[in-house]
Formats: structure tokens, C-alpha cells, sequence
């Protein structure tokens, strides 16, 4: 972009006046009050116009303070540039009314206003990238700036740090990240529990507010218990009085009706006893002597009736009782012994002589006992043993082998007989004939070793061995054989030498009969000595017998069984005396009691007898008349009822009569009556809202101390209401509000979100910040390095010709080829504004949208230099107007002198601006 | 015969939706009361035969002892009118409940049964009545029920009839749903019900909504129904605005705004005549140069609350010009934007950041 001429038709100072501009570089000068800031500030807001909308801002308010024309209304710039695209446009700005702002084609009449809208007016540094803001820090070039990196060895850095942050226009990026941080340090500060910032306040005030809420819950849940249990009392006190309600009903009813009978019965009785009945005495002597008569004759003994024997009869019965017998009763001990040792022997003998063995003849046995016969017949059973007939052929076969080994024998010798030969021969021709008896040496030596090896000793040794075993065997067997047929010879020869059969078996069968035949002997021998033992023991019992029976008083006798036999019989007759004689205590004793039944009953008809005569004695006294006893009785027993009766009858009157007053209680029966209804009244009034059944369902026996309970119980009842209930409002009136802390917590966590996200906004923000200033930077600190390779070199006269930009801090260092790097902020004043100037337009040039070229505009920037250093800058700005357009103001007469001489026309311009053009 | 039929009156709720704690919510709460107030003397004055409520007449786990004292003497105070109360899912009928505590005056008659259960509104009119027994999970009080008497027979009871739930928003749970088919299929002329805050006039059954204001936004002619229940069944209904509070939702343009103040004096214009409670919400274009806190912009106004939030509030500065730029200003906007265009968060993010740069120090952005 390059200006080509700025018109104020009504700006500051100016009306209608222009300032036309080369494209190079431009130098305007003017001394002070010449208009050189009216015309800085035209050629700014011809270009980027004013922002438009409500309000304005203090720099727009001090823009206008200085450049609103002082004497004419109208405030009007405009504006002919040419972008780098050929087209040239003409900018007009309404700075007044910010209405009529407009961007036309100066060729075409092309409206190109919504291009470059910024701030709701055209804004023709939008063609540069820039806006109406970062174009007056990035091609605005003020005095201060340059003063700024030669007083202030961090200005050179920082300036260019805003300038990649924000174009120069506001704060750089660390500033702000710093800004960010300061911010949330008192706005949001820390979780600590220490710290007193909003965080940690938001923090405790919503862990307040929770517990609060909990706590008001928890209250609440208490409150709503208590509700509950209020409830259940206030039903337990007025089910207790309902239930009290009910018994008095019950009971007035019940007091009312007890009235009723009460009345009912009063009423009865004073119409039974209009008067006091009499009390009259009577003697009862009369009654009561009918009353024992009467009570001795119905309790009179029943007549004894007893049974025989009388005691006459067993008095003579006792007469003719027998004496105690003389003599065994029992048969005695001794007698019973020997009685049955005599039996046992009887039996024994006889039961002996039954079972005799029977005799029987032995068998004829050649005079051979029992085992002869058994070893005879053995003998005759021996058993003929076999020769096996392999044991022959194994004889046979030996005597084969001895053969013909023999015959091996006999060629041997025919072999040694040849050797023997043919040796004598060769020794014989071993002088005559030397070959010939050598060689029948050697044939002869041949021979015998032919005979050594055949037919040689062993085999037939062998064969010969195998023979002799052979035989050996076979001639233990023949031997066998031999023995056994002689032994069953030998025994036939015994049996029939004694006549007996040649027969084993009939030989062992006369063994088992000779054997028999002893057996039955030794048999009849043994029982003829026990018989004689049996008859010795029968005489010893016979004579025990004899001899105990003899002892017990029986005579003797011929015959032992008869003894026995009187002595048992007499024994069974002293038994019988004996039996009869023993009934005497009992009938002496049967005697007493009889005498004294037959007294007693003597007694009992006394009794009776007298009772009946107290009986009679009393039925002439009343004057009853009868024959029998019993209707005596039943007469009096009458006469004594209606005596009773009588007597109850009275006193009944008397009882009633005492029944009536105690009804009346002093009280007349119209009273009675009166206090009836009036209780009835009671009753039913008491009774209302009560069902009869509720009512009949309460049954009291003692109704006063029931209602005295029941009132009890609903007094207790009705206090544990009421101390609950007051517990209940009590607690009530102390109770947090639910609500209200819900309200609390709301707010809380409100405050706890607003304060969490401006923590989540500032962090978010600041990192993205950070981010993007080292991503700037990064691509910055290249741009000014080549820059300055491009330039230093040629700006610093070849003193420096290397240059490096860091990129984390943009700081600058310089040096000269091979030299020692120095930070460009250090440098000599002259040094640094040039590297400055590069840096600027470096700067310019990165933030200037690509196919755009910024102009440099510059404020009197070497005002404070000296002539070396001014000659320097001005040198660089105008190797800079090669490619840019460069608009010097100053009000240096050495700057615009500089200019004379350097500045060409055509590419170059020199304004010199007319003080008194100025309006005073 | 005429019935006052009204529900969700919501008696002790909280006002945290409002943005407000303590006195002005309080006050809030006492307007719920003082619109219940208004409802009885309505009732007076149009001499119901009757009032209906079809529960959530208060809030179970916030009732306040105060609120058991008052609705006890606020309903006395109508005796002999009879008042029938079918509790909703937040005045739920249990042993610790307000309706069982309080010594109500004879003319109260507080459902407590989860089955429909008949009272004589009149001669050959019966009114069936049902309870939530607990805060959910309460059945379809109409499912398997029919009646079993002649006559003009409706019913009252807080459920959900399904057709409208959907429209009711997905913040309300659905209790008791039942079909409408099935109210005439038990037998019913008429339902008169709560739980949908959002009034409704259907043929064979009416909700009355809040009478009070319960957030902002509400739409719908909401407070009472007299209704008008004529002899063959037929039920004739004349709505009545009786709410206490007013809920305001104001959109405040800030644009062109280019001071704090003039954003307080839009927002006071806007709040000017207004009373109850308001939800100011900011939109446009706010001025990049203006620095605008929340706190700031307490306005004096006859409001018991005013709650400040942004809505579509933008930023003035030209983000995408910024975003062209080659500076760390330029990054950061396109890096801000990387995902498209700022939301809420972007937004004060970008602001933060720009702000920074400006070297501002407002660098809270609302």
C-alpha cells in the first residue's frame, strides 16, 4: 500500500487543504504549529477512519478533542491509496457523523467499503492485516519509541513482544499471562484451608451450606418423628378418653338403673309396710324339746342284728376240742434220708441187672492174635513194582556208543603203526639216500599227528560212564522187583501153614471179629464188679433204714418196708390230731368278740327304746295322737315346720322393714323418686355419642374405682400428649428451615460454580495464551532474523553482519563476523535505533497480510539524536522506501537539509509545510 | 353444583430456581400461602359447593409447623364448606404426615386411602378420592376400578395422564399415569386431578395447574377452576387467576450499551412497573470496552428477586478480522475457535483473554 495523497476538507486546522506523497520515501517537514501532527493524524484517519457505534472510547474522545476542527462544523478527511494489486482506492471518512465513511474505486467507482468494515466504519488498514488499532503500533513510528530503546535497555525487547502479541497495541502476551495470574491469585486464589480467597471462601461457605441443609433435614426428619409420635399420643389420650367418657356413661346408666330397682323396691316395700310390723317373742322350750325328741328318734341306732355261732355254741365247742398229739407229726429227717438212699440202691440194682452183656464165643485164628492177622494180610497186599522200559533202551543205547568208540580205537593204532614205519625207514635212508629219508621224516611226523587226532580216548570213556550209571539203575529196579515177591510169598506161606485163607480181605475181617469177641469179655467182667458194688450199697441203705426207723419208735420187724410204713402212717394221724387241736386261740378270741356284739346290741335296743319314749312324751305334750311311732314323728315334724315358718316370716318383716329405711335413707319415697330422675337425666346426657354397644361392652364391677383408673389413665395419657406436643412446638419453634438451607446451598454452589469456572476460564486462558505466544514467537524470531541479516550489514556499515533472535523471549543479539554475540538492546544508541528501525519494519512487515506492503509513518523519530546517529537512521529509512513508502514527519532543519541532498524526485518527496498555514 | 378445584400449590417449597436465599425467598413462601388465603375467600365468593385439591397442597420433606397451623385454620375458616384434599406424591399420606397430625376443622376430609374411595357430594353425586401412600411408585388409581353406584360419580386424585407427559418436560416424573379412556371406562364423568403444573381442559378431565408460580417461564392460564358439575355429569369450567407472586422472564438487549451503566438503566426499563420476581436475561451484543459483573448490575426495583443470567449475550469485538491477525492476539482467537464458534465457555474465554491482552483488568467475564 502506498499513499498518494491525503486531503482534509475539514480536519484540525485544515479546510479543503492536500497533501500530496511520492511513494518512496517521504519527508515532511515543518516547524511547531506548522500542522505536522494535524497532518500525521489526517493521513491516520483518512486511512483507518473512526470506530463507529454507542459511545465513544477515551482515545477516540481525545482524537477528536485535538482534530475536530475548532471553527467550522464538518469533520471530513479523505484518502487516494494504491494497494499492491494495481487498484487505486479513495477513502472518505465523515469522521463527524461516521455516516458517510465510504472505500471507492478511484478508476472504477467500485464501492469496496465491506471489505474493510471494522468497527461499523471502513477501515482501510484491513487491506494491511491490520486494523485502525495495530496500524497506528505497527507503521506509526513515534519519537518515544525510538527514545524508549536508548533509554530503557528493555524497551527494545518488550516493544517487540507487543508487537507479536498484540501488534503493538496493547500488552504482551506475558504481560497478560502475568495479568491472568495476578487476577485468579486475588479473585480466585487457592483451595488451602488457610487461604482467605473466594475459592476457599466458596469452598467452606458450601461445606457450610451442605451441613446446614443436613442439618435442617435431619431436624426435619426429628420433626416429622415427633409429628408422628404427637399423633399416636394425641389418639392414646383421646381413645383414653373416649374410654373414660364411655365408663361414666356406662356407670350413670348403671347408677341410674341400680335408682330404678332401688325406687321399685321402696315402693314395694312401703306398700307391703305401710307400718312397722311388731316384733313379738315366743318361748321356743316347747319346739326345741319336739326338736330333740325328733332328732333322738330320727337318730336313733339301727336294731343290731348279729349271726351265729352264739357264744354259747362256740363256748361248747371249745369243750370238745382234742388234746396236742405225742409223737412225729412229719416224718423225720433221718428216716426220710435213709428212705431214699434205700430207693436209690433198690433202683440202681435193679436197673444194673437189666442192662447184663450178653456172652459171645472168639473166632479160630490159627493161634494169631488180632495185628498178626493185619500184618499177614498187609504182606499178602504188597505191590509188585514195574522196571521202566526206558531205562532199558538207555542201557542199549550206551552199550552202542561203547561199541563204536572201540572201533575208533583201533584205526589210531593202525595210524601209529604207519608213523612208526615210516620213520624207521627215513632214518634208515637219511645216510644213504638223504632227500629221500628227509622227506619219510616229515610224512612220518605227518602221521602221527594225523593218529594223535583220531580216534581219541574220551568218547569211549564217556560212553562207558553213561553205560555203568545206566545199569546201575536198572539193577536198583530188578532188585525191588525181587524183594516184593519175596515178602508176599513169605506171608502166603504163613497163612496157609495155620489153615487160614490166603486172602487179605477175609484175614482182616477175622482180625475185626477176634477183636470183637475181647471187647464183649472185658464188657461182662466189668458189669459183674459193678453189680457187686450195687448189692453192697442196697445192704448198707436197707440197714440205715432198718436202724433210723427203729429210732423213730416203730418196732422191729422182719420186713424194712412195713416198718417204714407203720412209721408214716402214724406220722399222717398226729398230723390230723395236730391240725384239729390248733383252731383253739381262734375261737377263744371269736368267743370275746361275740360276748361283747351281744352287749352292744344290748345297749342299741336301750336307746331306741328311750328314744321313743322321749318321742311319745312329746306328742302329748303338743297333743299329737297317734299308735306308730313314725306318724308320731312325721306329726311333730309338721308341727315343728309350721313353727318355723312362723318364725321366719316375722323375722323377714322385720328385715324388709329395716330394707325399706335403709332404701329410703331419710329420704321420702317422692324424694327417692326425684333423685331417680334426675340421675336418669344424668345417664342419658352422658350416654350421647356413645353406641349402646360401646357402652353395654363395658362391664364394671366396681365402677367408681374403674372410673378412678380410667382417669388415671387418661390424665397420663393426655400428659404424654401434651409434654410431647410441647416438645413438638418447642422444637419446632428452634428448627432450621428446610428451604431456606436449600436456598443456602443453591446459593453456595452458585458462587462455588461462578467461582470454578472463572478458575477454568483463567487457567484454559492463560494456557492457550502461553501457547500461542510460543507459537508467535517461533515464527517471529525468524522473520526478524533474516531481516536483520538482510539489512545489518549494509545499515551498520559491515561492523555487524550476524544476527539471532530467541525465540522464547525474542531477545536480539548481534554480532560481527566471528565476533562476540552482543544483546542489540545493549548496543551504542546509534546502533540500536537502526536495529530497532529493522526490527520495526520486520515487525511491520510479518503482521502485514502477505501481497501487502505497510508504510512506515515516522514522528520526528531523530529529534534526539546527533548528527551521526540521525544520518544513520535517516540512511536506513531511506534504503527502506526501496521497498516501502517511508512518511517522515520532522522538524529538524538538519533532517530536511539531509533530504535536499539525498531525496530524488519522482520516488522521493520533501514537503515543507508553511507554519502559517495554520490557523491561529 | 359448583366445585373449586385447585393442586400444586406447593406450600414450603424452595426458591432456589428463583436465585434468591432467605428474606425473598421467605416471602415467596408466604405468597403461597397468601394465594391459598385468596383461594378459600374465592371459594367464599363464588359460594362453592365444594373445594377439590388435587395434592401437592405442600411439600413433605419441607413442611414447616407454621404451614399445619395455617392450613388447619385457613380451611376451618371455610367450615361447613367441605374441603377434600387427595394427597399428591409431595404431601404423600403417611404415619409422619401433616394430614394425619393435624386436628383438622369437620368440614376437611383428607383422603387416606391408595383406592378410590367414595364420599357424597351430594345427593346422587359421589366424589372418589385417593392418596399417594408414599413419594413414588404409586399405581394407576383407575386400573381395575369401576363404580359401583348411580348417579353423577368423579373422581380427584393426583396422577399423570400419559398423552401429556411428554409435553411435560423431562424434569417431571410420571406418578399414577393412567390413560384418559379409562376414566369414563370406571365409570367416571369427570377427573379432576394435579400434578401437571401446565393447565389442561380435556373433555373428561381437568388440571388446574399451579396457582403460584413454581419457576419461570410458565406458560398457561394456571390457578383455579370452578367448575360447574351439572346433573347428567356434564362439567362446565371458568378458570380464575389467583397467584400471589408474578414470575417475570425478560430478555434485555445490551447492545449498544457502551458503559455499565447503560446496561443497568436497559435493565431497569425493563424492570420498571414489574413485581414479584424476574429473570432478566441478557442478550446482543455487548460493547467489548464495557465491563459488566454480575454484582454490578443490582438495579433498584420493586422486585422481591431479579435473577441476572446471560442468554445470548455476544461478543462486540470483530473476531474473525482478530483471527487474521500474525500476533499472539490472532493465535489465541484462532485457537479459541479452532472448534468452531465460541459457546459459553469459549465466549468467556476468548473475553478473558482479550481482555488480558488489552491489559483490562475485568477479567471476569459473565
Amino acid at each position: 500500500m502506498r499513499v498518494h495523497s491525503v486531503t482534509c476538507h475539514s480536519f484540525g486546522p485544515f479546510a479543503d487543504r492536500a497533501l500530496e506523497l511520492a511513494p518512496g520515501m517521504n519527508v515532511i517537514y515543518g516547524l511547531n504549529e506548522a500542522g505536522k501532527s494535524s497532518w500525521h493524524a489526517a493521513l491516520y484517519a483518512s486511512l483507518c477512519g473512526l470506530r463507529r457505534g454507542p459511545g465513544k472510547t477515551t482515545e477516540v474522545r481525545e482524537f477528536e478533542a485535538r482534530h475536530r476542527p475548532w471553527d467550522r462544523d464538518g469533520w471530513e478527511v479523505s484518502e487516494l491509496i494504491e494497494l499492491e494489486d494495481g487498484r487505486r482506492v479513495e477513502l472518505h471518512h465523515d469522521l463527524d457523523g461516521r455516516v458517510d465513511c465510504s472505500a471507492k474505486d478511484a478508476d472504477l467507482g467500485r464501492d469496496y467499503s465491506n471489505e474493510i468494515i471494522f468497527e461499523g466504519s471502513p477501515d482501510g488498514s484491513r487491506w494491511l492485516g491490520l486494523d485502525r488499532r495495530s496500524f497506528l503500533s505497527t507503521a506509526c513510528v513515534k519519537q518515544a519509541d525510538i527514545q524508549a530503546v536508548v533509554k530503557d535497555a528493555e524497551s527494545l525487547q518488550e516493544q517487540l513482544q507487543r508487537a507479536a502479541s498484540t501488534a503493538g497495541t496493547d500488552a504482551t502476551a506475558a504481560a497478560a499471562i502475568a495479568r491472568l495470574e495476578r487476577f485468579q491469585k486475588e479473585n480466585v486464589g487457592t483451595s488451602n484451608i488457610n487461604s482467605r480467597r473466594p475459592l476457599r471462601a466458596a469452598i467452606n461457605r458450601l461445606e457450610a451450606a451442605r451441613d446446614a441443609l443436613a442439618q435442617a433435614q435431619g431436624e426435619h426428619v426429628e420433626y416429622l418423628r415427633l409429628v408422628e409420635e404427637v399423633d399416636r399420643l394425641r389418639e392414646n389420650a383421646g381413645e383414653a378418653d373416649r374410654g373414660v367418657s364411655v365408663a361414666e356413661a356406662a356407670s350413670a346408666i348403671m347408677r341410674a338403673e341400680i335408682l330404678k330397682r332401688r325406687l321399685e323396691r321402696a315402693q314395694a316395700l312401703t306398700a307391703k309396710y305401710p307400718e312397722e310390723p311388731k316384733a313379738e317373742y315366743q318361748s321356743d322350750e316347747l319346739a326345741q324339746q319336739v326338736t330333740r325328741a325328733l332328732h333322738a328318734w330320727e337318730n336313733r341306732p339301727e336294731p343290731v342284728k348279729l349271726e351265729k355261732p352264739t357264744a354259747a355254741e362256740l363256748t361248747r365247742e371249745l369243750e370238745a376240742m382234742p388234746a396236742l398229739p405225742d409223737g412225729d407229726t412229719e416224718v423225720h429227717s433221718s428216716v426220710a434220708d435213709a428212705k431214699e438212699r434205700f430207693r436209690a440202691a433198690t433202683w440202681a440194682l435193679k436197673v444194673h441187672d437189666e442192662h447184663r452183656p450178653t456172652e459171645r464165643d472168639a473166632p479160630d485164628a490159627g493161634g494169631l492174635g488180632e495185628s498178626d492177622l493185619r500184618d499177614l494180610a498187609r504182606e499178602l497186599e504188597v505191590e509188585i513194582p514195574q522196571i521202566e522200559e526206558k531205562l532199558q533202551e538207555q542201557v542199549a543205547r550206551a552199550q552202542r556208543r561203547l561199541s563204536e568208540a572201540s572201533r575208533g580205537n583201533d584205526r589210531r593204532r593202525l595210524w601209529f603203526v604207519i608213523a612208526g614205519l615210516t620213520t624207521l625207514v627215513g632214518l634208515g635212508l637219511v645216510f644213504a639216500v638223504p632227500a629221500l629219508g628227509v622227506l619219510l621224516m616229515v610224512i612220518s611226523g605227518a602221521l602221527f599227528v594225523v593218529a594223535m587226532l583220531t580216534g581219541r580216548d574220551a568218547s569211549r570213556a564217556r560212553a562207558l560212564e553213561e553205560l555203568r550209571e545206566a545199569e546201575s539203575r536198572l539193577g536198583q529196579q530188578r532188585y525191588g522187583v525181587q524183594e516184593a515177591l519175596k515178602r508176599r510169598q513169605a506171608a502166603e506161606a504163613a497163612t496157609s501153614e495155620r489153615g487160614l485163607p490166603v486172602d487179605s480181605g477175609r484175614l482182616a475181617e477175622l482180625a475185626n471179629q477176634l477183636a470183637q469177641a475181647e471187647t464183649q469179655r472185658r464188657n461182662l467182667a466189668r458189669w459183674h464188679e459193678e453189680r457187686v458194688s450195687l448189692a453192697e450199697e442196697l445192704g448198707q441203705a436197707e440197714g440205715q433204714l432198718t436202724s433210723a426207723v427203729d429210732d423213730r419208735g416203730v418196732e422191729p420187724g422182719r420186713d424194712v418196708e412195713a416198718q417204714l410204713q407203720t412209721y408214716e402212717a402214724g406220722c399222717r394221724e398226729r398230723q390230723n390230731g395236730l391240725r384239729k387241736a390248733a383252731r383253739r386261740p381262734d375261737l377263744e378270741k371269736a368267743l370275746e368278740e361275740r360276748l361283747l356284739s351281744e352287749k352292744m346290741a344290748q345297749e342299741t335296743q336301750n336307746r331306741r327304746r328311750k328314744a321313743e319314749d322321749q318321742l311319745r312324751e312329746a306328742a302329748s305334750v303338743v297333743g299329737a295322737e297317734a299308735e306308730e311311732s313314725a306318724e308320731i314323728a312325721q306329726i311333730l315334724n309338721k308341727w315343728l315346720e309350721q313353727h318355723r315358718t312362723s318364725i321366719k316370716e316375722r323375722e323377714n318383716a322385720i328385715k324388709e322393714w329395716q330394707e325399706l329405711q335403709s332404701l329410703l335413707d331419710g329420704l321420702s319415697p317422692k324424694d327417692l323418686q326425684q333423685r331417680y330422675e334426675q340421675q336418669a337425666t344424668r345417664a342419658e346426657k352422658a350416654s350421647r355419642g356413645h353406641s349402646t354397644e360401646e357402652m353395654e361392652a363395658v362391664r364394671l364391677e366396681d365402677p367408681e374405682s374403674a372410673l378412678r383408673e380410667l382417669r388415671e389413665e387418661a390424665r397420663i395419657a393426655t400428659g404424654e400428649y401434651q409434654n410431647a406436643h410441647g416438645r413438638l412446638e418447642h422444637f419446632a419453634r428452634t428448627m432450621r428451615s428446610v428451604p431456606e438451607a436449600e436456598e443456602e446451598l443453591a446459593a453456595a454452589e452458585t458462587e462455588s460454580k461462578r467461582v470454578n469456572t472463572l478458575s477454568e476460564t483463567l487457567n484454559t486462558t492463560r494456557a492457550l495464551l502461553e501457547q500461542a505466544q510460543g507459537k508467535v514467537h517461533r515464527t517471529v524470531a525468524p522473520v526478524l532474523r533474516d531481516t536483520l541479516l538482510q539489512w545489518l550489514p549494509r545499515v551498520t556499515a559491515g561492523r555487524y553482519s550476524e544476527a539471532r533472535v530467541d525465540p522464547e523471549s525474542l531477545n536480539v543479539h548481534v554480532r560481527a563476523s566471528g565476533g562476540r554475540w552482543r544483546e542489540a538492546r545493549l548496543l551504542s544508541h546509534g546502533t540500536a535505533e537502526q536495529v530497532y528501525l529493522l526490527l520495526r519494519m520486520a515487525m511491520a512487515r510479518h503482521l502485514t497480510k502477505a501481497g501487502e506492503i505497510c508504510p512506515l509513518i515516522l514522528d520526528d523519530v531523530t529529534v534526539q539524536s546527533d548528527e551521526i546517529r540521525q544520518e544513520a537512521i535517516l540512511g536506513v529509512l531511506h534504503e527502506m522506501s526501496k521497498e516501502r513508502q517511508i512518511i517522515l514527519f520532522t522538524q529538524e532543519a538538519e533532517v530536511m537539509k539531509w533530504a535536499t541532498s539525498n531525496l530524488h524526485d519522482g520516488p522521493d518527496k520533501l514537503v515543507q509545510l508553511d507554519a502559517g498555514l495554520v490557523a491561529a | 353444583m359448583k366445585l373449586l378445584l385447585f393442586s400444586d400449590l406447593h406450600l414450603d417449597s424452595s426458591f432456589a430456581w428463583m436465585g434468591s436465599s432467605g428474606a425473598a425467598a421467605s416471602r415467596r413462601r408466604q405468597a403461597l400461602c397468601d394465594t391459598l388465603e385468596k383461594i378459600v375467600t374465592l371459594a367464599e365468593q363464588v359460594k362453592a359447593d365444594a373445594i377439590l385439591c388435587g395434592g401437592d397442597l405442600y411439600e413433605h420433606e419441607r413442611v414447616s409447623p407454621d404451614t399445619a397451623s395455617f392450613l388447619r385454620s385457613v380451611f376451618a375458616r371455610l367450615d361447613p364448606i367441605p374441603v377434600y384434599i387427595a394427597p399428591g406424591n409431595h404431601d404423600w399420606f403417611g404415619p409422619q404426615s401433616l394430614y394425619g397430625y393435624v386436628d383438622w376443622s369437620p368440614n376437611v376430609h383428607v383422603f387416606r386411602s391408595g383406592r378410590l374411595e367414595p364420599v357424597d357430594l351430594d345427593d346422587g353425586v359421589t366424589l372418589w378420592g385417593a392418596a399417594h401412600l408414599a413419594p413414588a411408585n404409586t399405581d394407576n388409581f383407575l386400573r381395575g376400578f369401576r363404580v359401583d353406584r348411580a348417579g353423577v360419580n368423579v373422581a380427584l386424585f393426583h396422577g399423570s395422564e400419559r398423552t401429556w407427559l411428554t409435553e411435560e418436560g423431562s424434569g417431571k416424573a410420571a406418578h399414577a399415569q393412567f390413560e384418559a379412556e379409562e376414566i369414563t371406562e370406571a365409570g367416571l364423568q369427570h377427573a379432576f386431578l394435579g400434578h401437571y403444573h401446565t393447565p389442561r381442559d380435556a373433555p373428561t378431565y381437568t388440571y388446574p395447574g399451579n396457582p403460584d408460580p413454581l419457576s419461570f417461564g410458565e406458560t398457561g392460564e394456571r390457578g383455579v377452576v370452578i367448575a360447574t358439575l351439572k346433573p347428567n355429569g356434564a362439567v362446565g369450567r371458568v378458570r380464575m387467576k389467583v397467584g400471589v407472586t408474578e414470575a417475570h422472564d425478560l430478555d434485555v438487549d445490551v447492545t449498544g450499551c457502551s458503559s455499565l451503566q447503560a446496561v443497568r438503566s436497559r435493565i431497569s426499563d425493563g424492570l420498571r412497573g414489574l413485581r414479584g420476581v424476574a429473570r432478566v436475561r441478557l442478550q446482543g451484543e455487548l460493547d467489548a470496552n464495557v465491563s459488566v459483573q454480575t454484582a454490578d448490575l443490582n438495579v433498584e426495583s420493586g422486585l422481591d428477586s431479579v435473577l441476572i443470567e446471560p442468554s445470548d449475550l455476544r461478543i462486540a469485538y470483530e473476531l474473525d478480522k482478530l483471527a487474521e491477525e500474525q500476533t499472539v492476539r490472532g493465535e489465541f482467537v484462532r485457537m479459541v475457535l479452532k472448534d468452531g464458534p465460541p459457546q459459553e465457555k469459549t465466549r468467556k474465554i476468548l473475553l478473558t483473554g482479550l481482555r488480558a491482552l488489552d491489559a483490562r483488568d475485568d477479567l471476569e467475564v459473565i
